[in-house]
């Protein structure tokens, strides 16, 4: 119970920060992806740079496994990139803009839903993963 | 078009996200990522009830033992058990490797209607809650109304949400988790996806000029 | 039998050593350190034929795997 609740306010404050960073608007995002504005770019980018020493010190407690890069790492992260550009959204991101009430986004819900059916379907049946971590 | 002054400084987001990926470690010491949750939760409850059952062996060392000591038993016979039962296997071990908490189907739920939720008090506070049929002027002059536009934002979302699942992660998966832990395959994909997204938004760009 | 309590660490090292790739991560390996009685299993799947284990089929094709699910398949308890 404690943890879905720590959970939901997480998800909460998560979505609260994505928009009002500006992720949640179709053209923000255009702009970073056109180079006119460095604004979302530099938000990610401090992101990250914050994480690393934090990631670095929490190193023992965190998966010991090394991922391998395979053709799956580019070739979805492709598929990703144009998907991201078209729609200005990722999974995380469409929850916040449907959240703030954009009825376009519920199309790009059932498309990412429909994209992530269909990835269990191929992944079951043509494309068994050993690459990842054992996640569960 | 919004004023883009109602929205935070970058630096003030670069700490809200990286805030964010911290709590979540705290609360299931597990990296931040939400295509994961999409996953598990159109997987159906079912099918991480047996998970959900596993929770009071977890948190009970002596019952964990005994239990995989049945186990052992029923595997390979009582022969295997059976000379440790006179001299009882000290146990050389308690430390754990593996630390993250196997969260239930509602948790993945509660996360992503956080998700939702927190996009709602967003815009609340900047003023833009409310009903919005068109995704955004650009847009439109991109791909128009009409049924194409809901086509190409379906089928983006579609790119998207197996994209992330083939690569592994998303923008907070990969991007955010994997690059902050310095993992090869999640910089590969953020740098490609990064590159992709840009170069396909120039060229929508020089097609609709 | 070592009597001596084994770390988190020393424990990665030898998962890291472990015919099966997933051992770093997998609760059930991280079950298997605590007591000698139980290397039978890890010679037998983790360090043996990992194909057979079902928590490894299950995750080739990205099935959630409870915390409580043997190599054979069978519930703990």
């Amino acid at each position: 119970m404690k943890v879905g609740v720590a959970l939901g306010v997480v998800g909460v404050v998560f979505g609260v920060v994505l928009g009002n960073i500006g992720f949640g608007s179709w053209e923000q995002v255009h702009r970073m992806f056109t180079l006119r504005d460095p604004r979302l770019i530099l938000t990610f980018a401090g992101a990250v740079a914050l994480l690393i020493p934090v990631y670095w010190l929490l190193r023992r407690r965190l998966s010991k496994a090394r991922p391998r890069t395979t053709w799956r790492t580019v070739i979805g992260a492709v598929l990703f990139g144009v998907g991201w550009a078209l729609t200005g959204a990722c999974p995380s991101i469409v929850l916040v803009t449907l959240g703030g009430g954009s009825v376009p986004a519920i199309a790009v819900l059932l498309g990412v839903v429909a994209g992530v059916l269909a990835y269990q379907r191929v992944q079951k049946r043509w494309l068994p993963d050993d690459s990842a971590a054992c996640d569960s | 078009m919004t004023d883009p002054q109602s929205y935070w400084p970058w630096w003030l987001g670069s700490l809200g996200l990286a805030g964010v990926s911290i709590a979540f470690y705290l609360v299931t010491g597990r990296t931040l990522g939400v295509s994961g949750s999409y996953d598990r939760v159109l997987r159906g409850r079912r099918a991480l009830e047996a998970a959900d059952s596993a929770e009071h062996l977890l948190a009970d060392p002596a019952a964990m033992e005994a239990a995989l000591r049945a186990a052992t038993e029923e595997e390979f016979g009582a022969d295997a058990v059976a000379p440790q039962v006179a001299a009882p296997a000290r146990s050389i071990s308690t430390a754990v490797l593996v630390r993250k908490r196997w969260l239930t189907w509602m948790q993945h739920v509660v996360f992503l209607g956080g998700l939702l939720l927190g996009g709602g008090v967003s815009a609340l506070s900047r003023g833009e809650l409310g009903l919005r049929f068109c995704l955004d002027a650009e847009f439109g002059r991109y791909v128009g109304r009409g049924w194409i536009a809901w086509g190409v934002l379906f089928v983006g979302g579609m790119l998207a949400g197996f994209g992330a699942r083939l690569s592994g992660g998303c923008t907070s998966g990969n991007g955010l988790s994997g690059c902050g832990r310095l993992l090869l395959p999640s910089l590969v994909a953020t740098a490609t996806f990064f590159a992709v997204g840009i170069a396909t938004s120039l060229l929508i760009q020089a097609r609709a000029l | 039998m070592p009597s001596n309590p084994k770390s988190a660490a020393s424990l990665a090292e030898e998962a890291k050593m472990a015919t099966c790739k997933h051992a770093l991560d997998c609760s059930m390996y991280s079950q298997f350190g605590r007591s000698g009685l139980l290397d039978i299993w890890k010679q037998k799947y983790c360090n043996g034929k990992y194909e057979d284990c079902v928590r490894y089929q299950l995750t080739l094709i990205g099935e959630p795997v409870s915390p409580a699910m043997l190599p054979n398949g069978k519930m703990l308890r």
